[in-house]
């Protein structure tokens, strides 16, 4: 069940108990306040704000979606869209071979999905493609949304993506950084890209969950799938 | 290099801060030592040299005739321009004025212009047509802090030495600018609850936070200008104003001798 | 030219009266934050980019973002058509603006990134600087940027002897002083001065007494501006 909260600004009073203080909120003088526009999520032992904007910042872990800025010798530059600009070292793409150069591999404008390896204190991102999900994107489409909203995309234990997942038979991929690679029948990805920008502007209100699962059979219905062009899901295999 | 030199400089500061001092032995609302030259460039109409502690500030004014604003057509049009040239210290680069510049030559310019130091109606030549332009031009020569302060008493005691070089232009005879009022400009440093009066440029490593209170001799406030990124308690504002008010009385006294 | 007329102002406002205010949040698409404004006859619109990247590189600060404001009056807004670029009054009062909102962002979250506020003056009336400021707290708390609280400002000015708040144009041109200030607020309490400059002449007292005008104009103002955040997040995308 989803609880509908209350939008808080900066400088807002939150709690007179410091101990509570969680994210997006700070301490001053034993009280915690809110540092950014967002939700309030007030429980006995935390009380943090979700935020409502901001541009993303990574942190180690995340799978980001980005894209290829420059090429050199050692690695490529990629953009996350985020004040941090990334780099992926030619040693963490395991699609490196001997006889390929760097911008053969990925080249300037190439879409990438990888994970945040490393982050030292001067905030300077290492991405790594070594994981299951990292591939170049050649096909399918990207969708482009408020970071802040990517964990309503993704849902409580993942349940809003698999339901896109299910009844569309569409692979999604999500960056946290707020861009999403869906890929599947043409018509089907349009009706999930549709589906995904509902959640982005709807992220907060109660029922989503169903009302998305109403709109995604709707469009279903309407756009008349009895006979599915099954376009094969490219195999993890073929992508390396 | 620099860098370096200004974090030990600050950890210096604060450090003297915590026992109750100021890293000259100064106290708080004590300014530093002050000497006014006048006269000292023979080309200018008028001239002024201060020396604030080792700060020093050369101002020069040269008066011409122009044609006055629409809006004043018997007024005299005052021009305050700064340059802080680059041998006055490592960090000022050449160029026109940045904004450090801009608003050090706006704030004294508006202290002269509120206290209404000189009287604008007496520089009317021939009304809507010629009337006397008096450009006070800033010259710093040294930054040792508080190059406001400086070049405020700079400003005002260049003026007091100004004649109006009505023959040269052939309108009459010369005649000493008539100063009707003596604005003098007091600038503290904020930092927390202290301020500090005066600040020279190692006390400033601590942050760039000042506030200037400019008043005429009558104890009126005619510019105030909060300079930095800081927050200003009203405490510490009206702290400062009762503390500009009795220093400026004090530098005033200066003016007088010379 | 009487400016005080039976005890009113020429348009009619009491002494402690504001100018008409209407404040609309997040109204550009490509900036990260904005807010159109209208205070009196002024009309601005400001916009927030960032955090992001730095340029040029070698002004970054490897402790915490820079921030920069940029103030500009459109050529059209004034009565005599004005130059575009920065004359020296504007670059004044972009200094004095961005150090008004510096000690309120929290910069050191966001080690070498810049936070650039922009701020045009479509029109300008009497207190153009403080509606900029205004506008510039909202489009940052609209971009997501983590505050102290929101900063709100308005001018004080003396005319004909008595004090009056949000001075017109007549008024800031004729009066005897002119005392634009902002204060930083949080949780509906003024914390402490962050811009306060003075045109004009007063005595220490009549400084007081304006200082106090100054705060109680800046509450409802502060109001406006929470107000303009509620509605553009509200309904859409939260429910109260």
């Amino acid at each position: 069940m989803e609880v509908s909260r209350e939008i808080v600004l900066p400088g807002d009073l939150l709690s007179t108990n410091p101990r509570t203080a969680g994210e997006n909120t700070y301490v001053e003088g034993n009280k915690v306040y809110a540092r950014v526009l967002g939700l309030l999520d007030k429980t006995e032992t935390t009380v943090r704000v979700i935020p409502l904007k901001g541009r993303y910042v990574p942190s180690v872990g995340d799978t980001v979606i980005g894209i290829v800025r420059e090429v050199s010798s050692n690695g490529w530059i990629v953009d996350i869209l985020s004040p941090y600009v990334a780099f992926l070292p030619t040693s963490e793409n395991p699609n490196v071979r001997p006889n390929k150069k760097p911008n053969e591999i990925l080249d300037i404008g190439d879409t990438v999905i990888a994970k945040v390896m490393n982050i030292d204190p001067k905030m300077r991102v290492t991405l790594t493609m070594k994981d299951k999900l990292c591939r170049a994107i050649r096909i399918g489409r990207i969708v482009l949304i408020n970071p802040t909203r990517v964990p309503r995309v993704i849902g409580k234990k993942g349940s809003m993506i698999k339901l896109l997942k299910s009844e569309l038979d569409v692979q999604i991929i999500v960056g946290q950084n707020g861009l999403i690679w869906v890929n599947g029948d043409r018509r089907k990805v349009s009706i999930a890209e549709e589906a995904i920008y509902i959640i982005e502007r709807e992220a907060h209100t109660e029922g989503l969950t169903d009302r998305i699962a109403e709109f995604v059979k709707r469009r279903k219905v309407e756009m008349g799938f009895e006979t599915e062009e099954k376009i094969p899901e490219v195999p993890e295999e073929r992508l390396r | 290099m620099n860098d370096i030199l200004m974090e030990v400089r600050k950890d210096y500061v604060l450090s003297k801060l915590r026992e109750g001092e100021r890293i000259d032995g100064r106290s708080f609302d004590e300014m530093r030592s002050i000497e006014i030259k006048t006269g000292i460039i023979g080309k200018a109409e008028g001239s002024a040299y201060v020396k604030l502690g080792n700060t020093q500030v050369v101002v020069g004014v040269k008066m011409q005739i122009g044609e006055p604003f629409p809006d004043t057509p018997d007024q005299g049009i005052i021009i305050t321009n700064a340059e802080l040239v680059p041998l006055a210290s490592p960090t000022f680069e050449p160029g026109p004025p940045d904004e450090n510049a801009i608003e050090l030559a706006r704030v004294v310019d508006r202290g002269i212009r509120h206290s209404e130091a000189v009287d604008l109606k007496r520089l009317c030549v021939e009304e809507g047509e010629k009337v006397w332009m008096v450009f006070i031009d800033i010259w710093a020569l040294d930054d040792d802090g508080n190059l406001m302060d400086a070049s405020a008493l700079a400003a005002i005691a260049a003026l007091l030495n100004t004649t109006v070089p009505a023959e040269r232009f052939e309108v009459g005879n010369d005649f000493p600018l008539p100063v009707r009022d003596l604005p003098i400009a007091v600038t503290s440093l904020v930092y927390g609850d202290w301020i500090m009066v005066d600040p020279c440029r190692d006390e400033l490593s601590v942050g760039r936070n000042t506030i200037t209170i400019t008043t005429d001799q009558s104890d009126n406030v005619v510019s105030i200008q909060k300079s930095g990124p800081f927050l200003l308690s009203e405490r510490a504002f009206e702290g400062v104003l009762d503390l500009s008010i009795r220093k400026a009385r004090e530098v005033r006294g200066l003016l007088a001798e010379i | 030219m009487e400016l005080i007329v039976d005890g009113k102002r020429l348009d009619g406002r009491g002494f402690d009266e504001l100018r008409p205010i209407k404040i609309e949040a997040g109204i550009l698409n490509r900036a990260d934050g904005s807010c159109y404004l209208e205070m009196g006859g002024n009309k601005v619109v400001a916009a927030v980019y960032g955090p992001r990247e730095v340029h040029p590189k070698h002004l970054e600060d490897p402790s915490k973002a820079i921030i920069r404001y940029r103030y500009s009056m459109a050529s059209f807004s004034v009565e005599e058509r004005k130059r575009p670029g920065p004359d020296r009054r504007s670059i004044e009062i972009s200094k004095v603006s961005r150090e008004a909102l510096e000690p309120v962002i929290m910069k050191e979250l966001f080690p070498r990134s810049s936070i650039d506020i922009f701020v045009e003056v479509l029109q300008a009336d009497a207190g153009s600087r403080t509606a900029c400021l205004n506008a510039a707290s909202v489009a940052l708390i609209d971009a997501g940027v983590p505050m102290k609280g929101i900063v709100t400002s308005v001018a004080v000015a003396k005319v004909e002897g008595f004090l009056v708040l949000d001075p017109m144009k007549d008024e800031d041109y004729y009066g005897e002083a002119d005392v634009p200030f902002a204060f930083l607020i949080r949780n509906g309490k003024i914390e402490s001065i962050t811009l306060l400059q003075m045109d004009g002449r007063l005595t220490v007292d009549e400084l007081k007494s304006a200082l106090e005008l100054a705060k109680r104009g800046a509450m409802k103002i502060y109001k406006l501006q929470r107000d303009a955040i509620l509605k553009r997040y509200v309904g859409e995308e939260v429910i109260e």
